[in-house]
């Protein structure tokens, strides 16, 4: 299961670098086609849906880098037996947060789907696929969390 | 319960969770959760979440950010951020402090093509800080120097800050854009003056290298040479953006493309592993990054919805004393609000209300705009919540503790600013009185 | 009963403006003519949610009361959007809330839009005619033949390639800079949106086309749970604001068009008006036709059940008004 999550964390972190250079190169097609040819409708909103998954996409192998910025020196200064304590109780709490929060994602993202919610703009593209990707990056992070809990209770004091 | 009490519990409960070691955008969102849940109802404190994890992010200024902090990883990789401090080591040998200057004016040039702060902070925080760190720099000292030169960006022009305040005071967009030129680059001065200052009396800050002493006139000259790949890439994309070809966000985007085919040519990005760790890790960062702030951004909404924020600024539109005192709690209150409130909430909360009364008292309404553009630079580098700061020990994988520690002192410049300011209005005025 | 109702009030619009001032105009009359019983806390200018969060923001109670516009949500708002596919409208303020009254009187179908999003409207208002700002001076629609042009609406966007601009999509929040260094060469929008976002300072031709109606009915909506708590005679009360709204805002519209224009032509803009001949040109273009069939298939294929009944309906009541100003 760890083996697991970590992996599909792995896989985000590469598909989500090479989508930044999708992004890139979107924008660039748009500059081009406005300044040489016609502008081409609806590349912005195809590069910001991009950016945005790449966010919610890379959550998880964020945290499984412990990359989400904290801060540690309070803690440090504990004996580590209570460092201990205080890092399980700041992982439950990290986890029932982002269940929460990756609980509303999917509502809202059920919601849109539902609705077949729909951007403003020149091209009207559906929402639901980008909010479902937010959903699951969500998860993967609640994923992750649990992981480093886990990897945190076994840790020798 | 009462609004102004939950409000204020709220902010400590958030310090609180904070300091126990709490994962900012989690404490962020749980303070929120729980604050709209007692305001509002549970219910609509998850309604308002799932739309926030959107929307806070979906608009094309946010788009391009990824973009800045990947460019900032080519230029990295690709070597022009050691080829460029190389030389500007040289050029400035002997000099105090000389590359955390370099990088203060380096943000002041950056800002006149970009005008989102953070966008400045990460790129020169993955650009600067390893050679600032090569040469032996005090890690807090570089830090610091960083994020609170990254916040120029919103006071030279371009600056979709100074657009919405613009709306919010029924001012020019052109003078403000003028107005905040002056300002922009006396804080510049400012703040190389006391990296100078520092250096000079803490050598241990900003090492002078033996080899240091070694460059002659001729070095120098060939170190400024030595730019010219800074000077063609700003040029384009300066020349891109004031001739209409891309518009400031896409500039991102070009100076991503930009930067790596300066690795290309230069041979460091020619193999695959550099481009993909160099994508692997902005993909990293922006996921990071964003995610407080979309987390900023709703606890932000619960604070406005406790009314803390309009509160304060109609108890000082209503405040009878002295126009100095009204404007000196101005300050104050946007100082300690910009502390814990996502910086572009504070003034969409309060600019409306204080500035009709600012004016009424007598002060200048692009001046009081060049002053909330100040405090504007200020709270986005201020804890505990300073995404700047933020985003900078993210970029550097420092710790955000580091990044607070070094924007201290310029904080005391922000004030040595602001009080020459309020001396010396012309010099937010002079330019859109004259040149406009 | 004495009870006190605390509203909150979500708009993306800034108090300082003329849209600001149509719901401020609404606000009080809730306030004053409910003895202050009925007490609402705004939240101008996105200060607490953004625009496009209104909706749903009201849907589940997180401000009671909001700010629509219809625009922002093409999909969830389907049927309408049909307003926005007209093309001229009437010019002066009653007839507009005419046309719109009577959409919403004779077509069920929108209102229960609102209903499913557990809302309600509870006022509408109008605002300013289109007008473009451009970098050069437009001396007739022919003038636009290859400008770059920006507008929010998708059909209007399709007319402006049929006259023979390039169609060109720019964040609104991006025009300022985008029309100064050349990016784009006019934006279409309403006379309050152009000199709200200073744009003649940078494009300063303003071509005031009064018979080209933003048709977009700005709605000010209720969270549907709770306007059901209310007793009768605070429900009456919001029937009664809206009515002296309109009557107070009716008053107020001609003079602030010709303010907005002033103002502009204060600080340097150089404002013109659309020749009869040139609004006649935009309303025989093929486009109108045409959006009108994409609109119609796009709507269908949503699962909406003849939207073209509707869309003859919308025509048919905006005639009506504009043979009145004949
Ligand atoms: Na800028
Ligand atoms: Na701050």
């Amino acid at each position: 299961m760890i083996k697991f999550v970590e992996f599909i964390n792995k896989i985000c972190a590469e598909v989500c670098g090479w989508m930044l250079s999708v992004v890139m190169i979107l924008l660039i097609v748009d500059v081009v086609c406005r300044t040489f040819a016609t502008p081409v409708m609806g590349v912005a909103e195809i590069a910001m849906f991009v950016m945005i998954g790449t966010v919610y996409a890379g959550l998880g192998n964020c945290e499984m880098g412990y990359g989400h910025v904290r801060v540690g020196s309070v803690v440090e200064m504990l004996p580590p037996r209570y460092q201990k304590i205080c890092m399980i109780a700041i992982y439950l709490i990290a986890i029932v947060t982002i269940g929460i929060a990756s609980y509303a994602m999917c509502d809202n993202a059920w919601a849109s789907f539902v609705d077949k919610e729909g951007i403003a703009g020149a091209v009207s593209y559906p929402l639901y696929p980008v909010k479902f990707v937010m959903a699951l990056g969500m998860l993967v992070y609640t994923a992750q969390l649990i992981i480093n809990l886990y990897k945190e209770l076994r840790k020798p004091i | 319960m009462n609004f102004t009490l939950l409000g204020i519990l709220g902010i400590v409960a958030l310090l609180l969770l904070l300091f126990a070691g709490l994962h900012m955008g989690v404490d962020f969102i749980l303070v929120g959760l729980i604050g709209l849940s007692l305001l509002v109802n549970t219910h609509a404190a998850m309604s308002l979440l799932g739309e926030t994890l959107y929307n806070a992010i979906a608009s094309p200024t946010f788009c391009v950010l990824p973009l800045f902090i990947l460019m900032g990883a080519f230029a990295s990789r690709g070597g022009f951020a050691e080829l460029a401090y190389a030389n500007v080591h040289k050029i400035c040998a002997r000099l105090p402090g000389a590359l955390a200057i370099a990088t203060s004016f380096g943000c002041a040039v950056f800002a006149s093509i970009c005008g989102s702060t953070i966008a400045t902070a990460t790129i020169f925080g993955r650009l600067a800080y390893p050679e600032m760190k090569r040469y032996n720099y005090d890690t807090s000292y570089s830090l610091g120097a960083i994020a609170c030169s990254g916040s120029f960006a919103c006071m030279i022009p371009p600056s979709g800050m100074f657009i919405l305040f613009a709306i919010f005071t029924e001012q020019s967009v052109g003078k403000l854009f003028l107005a905040g030129i002056l300002p922009g680059i006396l804080t510049a001065i400012v703040y190389s003056l006391s990296m100078y200052l520092r250096a000079k009396l803490y050598p241990h800050l900003a090492p002078v290298h033996p080899e240091e002493f070694k460059v002659t006139p001729r070095d120098r000259g060939k170190a400024f040479i030595g730019l010219w790949p800074i000077v063609l890439l700003s040029s384009i994309v300066i020349g891109g953006i004031y001739t209409g070809i891309f518009t400031a966000n896409e500039a991102g985007a070009v100076g991503a493309m930009g930067t790596l085919i300066f690795g290309l040519i230069y041979g460091k990005l020619r193999r695959i592993e550099p481009i993909r760790s160099s994508l692997r890790e902005t993909a990293r960062t922006t996921a990071m990054l964003f995610f407080i702030i979309i987390a900023a951004m709703y606890f932000s909404r619960f604070l406005a919805m406790t009314r803390v924020p309009t509160d304060l600024a109609t108890f000082l539109a209503g405040w009878h004393v002295h126009r100095h005192i009204v404007f000196a709690c101005v300050i104050a209150v946007w100082f300690l609000l910009g502390m814990v409130i996502y910086q572009a909430a504070v003034f969409a909360l309060t600019l409306p209300i204080i500035f009709p009364v600012l004016v009424s008292l007598g002060y200048e309404p692009i001046w009081i705009c060049v002053i909330a553009m100040k405090l504007n630079e200020v709270a986005g580098i201020t804890p505990p919540v300073g995404i700047n700061a933020f985003a900078l020990a993210g970029v550097t994988d420092s710790r955000v503790e580091q990044v607070f520690k070094g924007v201290l002192p310029f904080i005391l410049c922000d004030v040595i600013v602001i009080i020459m300011l309020f001396m010396w209005p012309q010099i937010a005025l002079y330019l859109p009185e004259h040149m406009f | 009963s004495a009870k006190t109702y605390n509203f909150t009030y979500a708009t993306n619009c800034p108090e300082n403006t003329m849209r600001g001032v149509a719901e401020k105009q609404f606000l009080e009359e809730l306030e004053k003519l409910s003895n202050g019983r009925i007490k609402i806390m705004p939240y101008w200018a996105q200060s607490l949610v953004k625009g496009k969060e209104i909706l749903k923001s009201v849907q589940d109670g997180v401000v009671d009361l909001g700010f629509i516009n219809i625009n922002y949500y093409p999909k969830r708002l389907l049927l309408n959007g049909a307003t926005g596919l007209l093309e001229q409208g009437p010019t002066q303020y009653q007839n507009m809330i005419g046309v719109y009254e009577d959409i919403y009187a004779q077509i069920p179908e929108l209102t229960a839009e609102f209903k499913k999003y557990n809302q309600r409207p509870v006022y509408i208002y109008s605002a300013l005619p289109y007008s473009f700002s451009t970098r050069e001076s437009l001396k007739n629609f022919a003038d636009l033949n290859g400008m770059k042009a920006r507008s929010s609406s998708r059909w209007k966007l399709a007319d402006l390639g049929a006259i023979g601009a390039v169609p060109t999509s720019v964040a609104f929040s991006e025009c300022y800079m985008a029309l100064q260094t050349g990016t784009i060469d006019t934006v279409l929008t309403n006379v309050d949106a152009q000199s709200r976002a200073k744009l003649y300072e940078v494009a300063p031709h303003i071509t005031v086309v009064k018979q080209m109606w933003l048709a977009l009915p700005f709605m000010i909506t209720m969270n549907e749970t709770k306007y059901q708590k209310l007793p009768d005679d605070l429900k009456a009360v919001f029937e009664k604001a809206r009515e002296n709204s309109v009557k107070r805002f009716t008053a107020y519209y001609p003079q602030t068009l010709q303010d907005e224009i002033s103002k502009m032509e204060s600080k340097g803009a150089k404002i013109s008006y659309a020749s009869a001949a040139d609004v006649a040109k935009w309303v025989s273009l093929p486009t109108n036709k045409n959006n009108q069939d994409t609109w119609v298939k796009e709507v269908s294929a949503m699962g909406a059940k003849d939207p073209q009944k509707i869309l003859q309906s919308v025509f048919a009541i905006n005639d009506k008004y504009l043979a009145k100003e004949q």
